[in-house]
């Protein structure tokens, strides 16, 4: 009996709490939430929407939208984000359904914001709903907003997927970069971890732009840490453009470190482009360092790349140093077409000296017609 | 026993008033130096939102080191938390808030927000803060900004002269005084932007009234196209309000093409009436091509209209194909719109 008792008086005790707090809501009006948009210092007006919004359930939603809605062209999306983010709490397809109804233009932002409210909250629920779409300019901007949420999450592994997902172009890199120097806010490691962990089958050639950004933003942050992480990659294909990222770079801030690195990297394509990027880098802002560089080298193997940029530089003031730049190249079909450019270049400076010089040349008779058959203007 | 009933009815009431408390919104935010870091991660957004312009209220010198490690060049927060921050700051030392946004890696953004604060606050001040901006392109930026605080500042004396004074072609008077217009209409209404027309200074030069005329007619239109062709009307055949019925019409168009079309047909005969069909059939093509080509062909235009639509087409022949109708069109053009976006 005292225990039927106990138990009735507990229940009753919880009927009052909930009572208590049904009470207790606050449920603003649209008067309130009128009044807390016209604010104009911008700090009140977002400190009062929140703290009322702060309250919102299904049965406030339609005083709160009225009020939102009679000011809708003034609200900007960053604003209505805020407003999303309280009806997201409770019906984030709903809110997205209607943001995408709204008249005129106002659906952009209305749209926006809606879907970085509940990327926030949910940010794969939010994807399915924008992959439901048809391709058009306003998913793309929606991918970008869903992003920018997704990322807010800290979630950047599900962010990396998504923007896996998207069709490669233009907003896709950007946000790779994003995502890059999001992962090196982590730590260096952090950066080479998420860039090796993306699938080599990502659509796209995915993981190509992952690694050329994840080497720009590591370069940047400190060159031969990016060089000693890429040279374990750079017989992959996704690693392709990214010795030469690095050189450049590198050579910016120190480039005999940064030739050194390149003139050690297997032979091929990818070391020549690198070792020509990093020495026209250095001739762009220490002309004279990098000459005297390379005469101290001309004689060893494996500098044509850079014999040819340095020929390639000196055409235009003076024709006969690059000839005799190019003629220090050892391969044979790069020696010609630097000399060819060489004397291109001379014979529109100086007609006479450099057919005197092409005619007595080691040139082959088509590298000389080729050579006058287009004089280069400079 | 006795004791038992006021006891249980007191027990009852302490429910009822737990269950109340609980009920109620609790904002108050932390306020220690970590905070700011500690709200602006609360994965509660609309929580972290409230906790933050809480702080940001009160904010002063002491604290400023401490958010200003987590705006952090605006890397991980949102634009709006941006903008709050620089809002609070320019509250007490608006030098300081500019000099800090323009060592920003891309200082236009937070330098933007602080001129539109500064000015809402102190328009002279922030126009000799302007004049020390050095790089002249951001200084261009920011003078929209500023025409936008120095409206919303409620002092508008001389906003007007301002615009005047600038060196700009047409196409940035346009959009400085439809900015202009646009702070008007916001601040005052629609009777704000008529009042601002009549009362145009007297040394301006006729380009700039027409224009004036123009982006006030379009800032009426975007309200209510009728009511801005009431207030029109007694001015047409006036060389001020010469662009005016083309900005209306070209507005009115994707809104209602059909009472576009009979408002223009009322205009007078001439000059007057093929500006603005030819205004309003470019934007329609614009936004939608399927439906303005075929009311072209059937209602065949005056000779002058197709003349400028077919020198128009030529001029953007290959260069890009004509936007599909739908969901991808361009937008309609309300200088509210942008206006808004930088709302202080």
């Amino acid at each position: 009996m005292k225990l039927g008792r106990a138990l009735l008086f507990a229940l009753a005790l919880l009927a009052a709490g909930a009572a208590g707090y049904l009470a207790g809501r606050p449920r603003a009006s649209a008067a309130d939430y009128r009044a807390a948009l016209a604010e104009t210092d911008v700090l009140e007006r977002v400190q009062r929407m929140s703290g009322l919004l702060l309250s919102l359930d299904e049965a406030g939603l339609p005083a709160a939208l009225e009020a939102v809605e009679e000011r809708r062209v003034w609200l900007s999306e960053q604003e209505l984000r805020v407003f999303m983010h309280a009806w997201v709490r409770f019906d984030a397809e709903g809110a997205f359904e209607h943001a995408l109804g709204w008249p005129d233009r106002h659906f952009r932002k209305a749209s926006a914001a809606a879907i970085y409210a509940w990327g926030i909250r949910d940010p794969e629920a939010a994807r399915r709903s924008v992959e439901s779409l048809g391709r058009s300019g306003a998913r793309e901007r929606l991918e970008k907003t869903l992003f920018e949420a997704w990322l807010r999450t800290g979630d950047k592994r599900g962010a990396t997927g998504f923007v896996a997902s998207l069709s490669d172009g233009n907003e896709r890199q950007k946000q790779t970069v994003v995502l890059a120097h999001a992962y090196l806010a982590d730590g260096r490691e952090a950066l080479q971890r998420w860039a090796e962990s993306v699938s080599d089958d990502a659509p796209g050639r995915y993981k190509r732009t992952v690694f050329q950004q994840a080497a720009i933003a590591l370069a940047q942050d400190d060159p031969a840490a990016a060089a000693a992480w890429i040279t374990n990659h750079l017989d992959r294909s996704y690693s392709k453009g990214t010795a030469r990222i690095i050189a450049r770079i590198w050579a910016q801030r120190d480039a005999p470190a940064a030739l050194t690195w390149v003139g050690a990297l297997s032979p091929g394509r990818e070391r020549d482009t690198a070792l020509a990027r990093a020495f026209d880098r250095w001739l762009a802002h220490d002309p004279r360092a990098a000459q005297a560089w390379l005469e101290e080298r001309q004689t060893a193997e494996g500098w044509d790349a850079a014999l040819a940029a340095m020929a390639r530089a000196t055409a235009g003031e003076s024709p006969p140093a690059a000839i005799a730049w190019a003629q220090r190249i050892r391969d044979p079909l790069l020696r010609e077409r630097s000399l060819v450019d060489a004397a291109r270049t001379w014979l529109h400076a100086d007609p006479r000296a450099a057919e005197r010089w092409l005619s007595e040349s080691e040139l082959s008779e088509d590298a000389r017609a080729l050579a006058r058959r287009a004089p280069r203007a400079r | 026993m006795r004791l038992g009933a006021p006891f249980a009815l007191l027990a009852l009431a302490g429910a009822f008033g737990l269950g109340w408390y609980a009920a109620r919104p609790h904002s108050a935010a932390p306020s220690d130096s970590a905070a700011f870091a500690e709200v602006l991660r609360d994965p509660d957004a609309l929580r972290g939102i409230h906790h933050y312009s809480v702080l940001l209220q009160s904010l002063g010198p002491d604290d400023l080191p401490a958010a200003r490690a987590a705006v952090d060049q605006g890397r991980r927060i949102t634009r709006l938390e941006t903008r709050l921050f620089f809002h609070a700051w320019v509250r007490f030392d608006p030098q300081a808030a500019l000099e800090y946004a323009l060592t920003w890696w891309d200082p236009h953004p937070p330098a933007s927000m602080v001129v539109l604060a500064w000015a809402t606050k102190n328009p002279a001040a922030a126009l000799q803060a302007l004049k020390a901006v050095e790089d002249p392109v951001l200084r261009g930026q920011l003078q929209n900004d500023l025409v936008s605080g120095w409206v919303r500042s409620g002092y508008t004396r001389g906003v007007t002269d301002y615009v005047a004074s600038l060196p700009a072609e047409k196409k940035r008077r346009e959009f400085l005084l439809k900015l202009l217009a646009a702070e008007q209409r916001r601040a005052g209404g629609r009777d704000a932007v008529m009042a601002w027309v009549a009362a145009l200074p007297d040394d301006v030069d006729g380009e700039f009234r027409r224009i004036a005329f123009a982006q006030a007619a379009l800032i009426l239109a975007t309200d209510d196209p009728r009511a801005a062709v009431r207030w029109l009307e007694p001015h047409l055949g006036e060389a001020d309000a010469a662009e005016a019925p083309g900005a209306i019409a070209a507005f009115w168009i994707r809104k209602d093409a059909p009472a576009a079309l009979d408002w223009i047909e009322t205009l007078p005969e001439g000059a007057v009436r093929d500006e603005a069909l030819t205004a309003a059939l470019r934007r329609w093509l614009k936004s939608q091509p399927t439906v303005a080509r075929a009311w072209i062909a059937e209602n065949e235009p005056p000779e002058d209209v197709r003349r400028a639509l077919a020198s128009d087409m030529s001029r953007r022949g290959a260069r890009r194909p004509a936007p599909s109708d739908g969901m991808d069109s361009p937008p309609v053009e309300t200088p509210a719109g942008r206006a808004v976006e930088n709302a202080p």
